[in-house]
């Protein structure tokens, strides 16, 4: 089947899981959430270099402690240093979209503060770049592939209540994305570990 | 181990340089200012089965560098391997590869092979690539077959010398396939956690008398610089031995001359080795340059003073 798919399919069972959840909950029944972050890319063998980006989402109370959760997120323009050899020199960027599907737990630090983690599995879409030059002795150019396939992420955080409805947000997240390009003769794994900060505004 | 050793000596000192002495070279013509030249050479040392070849090519009398793709291969009996340079665009190209049947010799050609040339790249070739196409010196190429083996038998490895006026002599098994003799030396001298190291190379002549002297203070004078050649890399004899080979995998050259009454040395490891070289003819369409085999052996003493 398609991945693509089966995420919306999971995605809409979580709606209507969580609709029903909500009625059950002390917590607010519905959160939207967005993050500003950076990330650290790694890929074995290569040196990316960090990037800017975003992740916003929903999240549904599934029980006092317990919501599940959607998000989207990605890499932005991570780059590598341009490399030399004899052949010539290369650049490659890494851009992906992730969607995120999982479940989030939050336990009580005080009254107005709380910490969390964050578990589930991703769907990614991802695209790298070559750019080749040859040190002016051929004409350079670029290439491009893109793949995509499922991973995981992880992460936790703490939390500042503002008011009923708004929230502050620090997390540390790791994602992994395995076996991208899949198919080709070397494929490789992407994983980003993210600091960001956020809002999270409850309804 | 090897490679252990060398980043060892990251914080010391070193420098290469070399001296190019001797009579004039009899196998090794000009490179032609028309057309496609070629230097190539082939070494065999004595009972070792792997060969060290070097290769640059030229037209119109300019080095040139190889790149997009385009790649000189070695090939003996049994294996093949792709000429890297040590340094990007400097057109000299460096590679081992292993031999069985040594009287197949080499052959060295010049071909487009966009994923060999990029092979030790870390992301997958089949998906990402810019090829600009061939080159116009893909399709040269030239062979290589190497004279009678080389046997030292003078000196003993490891004889250790005292003093400066002393003679080394080298003595070495005669063959009448032999149409010239090189000396190279690298002389590697410590002091403390320092140490300098160069070469030098001569030619000792077309007539393979079997033996030679040379002074101890010949390779390491007591006064003067020990002078960094301008066009040292282009000595293809000189950095073909493994030494050197090494000295500048690891990015430890420097080309600046040193003071050699600066330097207290200590000790100094002599490596000799003796080359017997044949010339090749050159390949279809190569209208300059020089193509040699050899066979040589080394042999390592000591200098302490």
């Amino acid at each position: 089947m398609n991945p693509v798919r089966i995420l919306i399919a999971g995605l809409l069972a979580l709606i209507q899981c969580s609709v029903y959840a909500a009625g059950q909950s002390a917590l607010q029944p519905q959160q939207v959430y967005l993050h500003l972050g950076y990330d650290w890319v790694d890929v074995d063998d290569a040196d990316f270099d960090g990037a800017f980006s975003a992740e916003g989402g929903l999240r549904w109370a599934f029980s006092d402690n317990v919501l599940l959760e959607a998000g989207v997120s990605g890499i932005n323009d991570s780059e590598t240093d341009t490399l030399e050899d004899n052949t010539g020199s290369y650049q490659l960027t890494l851009n992906s979209w992730d969607f995120l599907l999982g479940g989030h737990y939050q336990f009580d630090f005080t009254d107005k503060s709380y910490g969390f983690v964050r578990l589930g599995l991703l769907f990614y879409s991802m695209e790298i770049e070559l750019e080749e030059g040859f040190y002016g002795l051929k004409p350079s150019g670029k290439d491009s592939t893109s793949d995509n396939g499922f991973g995981f992420y992880a992460g936790g955080g703490c939390a500042i209540v503002m008011s009923p409805n708004m929230t502050l947000e620090a997390q540390v997240i790791f994602k992994r994305r395995p076996d991208f390009l899949d198919g080709s003769s070397r494929p490789f794994d992407v994983d980003t570990t993210t600091i960001s900060i956020g809002t999270r505004y409850s309804f | 181990m090897i490679r252990a050793k060398k980043l060892m000596l990251l914080p010391v000192l070193l420098s290469l340089c070399s001296c190019y002495t001797g009579s004039s070279d009899s196998l090794r013509d000009p490179v032609s200012q028309e057309g496609v030249s070629a230097t190539v050479h082939a070494d065999l040392p004595y009972q070792s089965n792997v060969v060290s070849v070097a290769a640059s090519f030229y037209k119109d009398g300019e080095k040139q560098p190889l790149v997009g793709g385009d790649i000189i291969t070695a090939a003996s009996d049994n294996d093949t391997a792709i000429l890297r340079s040590l340094e990007n665009l400097s057109g000299n190209y460096l590679a081992q590869l292993e031999v069985s049947d040594s009287s197949a010799g080499v052959d060295f050609t010049i071909v487009h092979d966009p994923e060999a040339a990029r092979q030790d790249r870390w992301y997958p070739l089949d998906e990402l690539m810019v090829d600009p196409g061939p080159g116009e010196l893909v399709g040269y190429g030239t062979g290589i077959n190497f004279p009678e083996p080389l046997v030292l038998d003078a000196p003993l490895s490891n004889e250790i010398y005292t003093s400066r006026t002393q003679d080394i002599i080298l003595n070495w098994t005669t063959s009448p396939s032999t149409e010239q003799i090189r000396l190279t030396t690298v002389q590697t001298c410590y002091s403390g956690d320092r140490s300098l190291q160069w070469g030098t190379s001569s030619i000792l002549g077309t007539t393979d008398t079997g033996t030679h002297t040379v002074s101890v203070a010949s390779l390491i004078p007591s006064t003067n610089f020990v002078n960094a050649v301008s066009n040292f890399i282009d000595q293809l004899s000189l950095i073909i031995v493994s030494a050197i080979v090494d000295a500048y995998s690891f990015g430890l050259v420097s080309t600046k001359d040193i003071s050699i009454e600066s330097f207290q040395l200590e000790h100094c490891a002599i490596s000799l080795t003796v080359f017997r070289e044949i010339s090749n003819e050159l390949g279809a369409g190569i209208s300059g340059g020089y193509a040699i085999g050899s066979t040589s052996d080394t042999v390592t003493v000591n200098f302490r003073p």
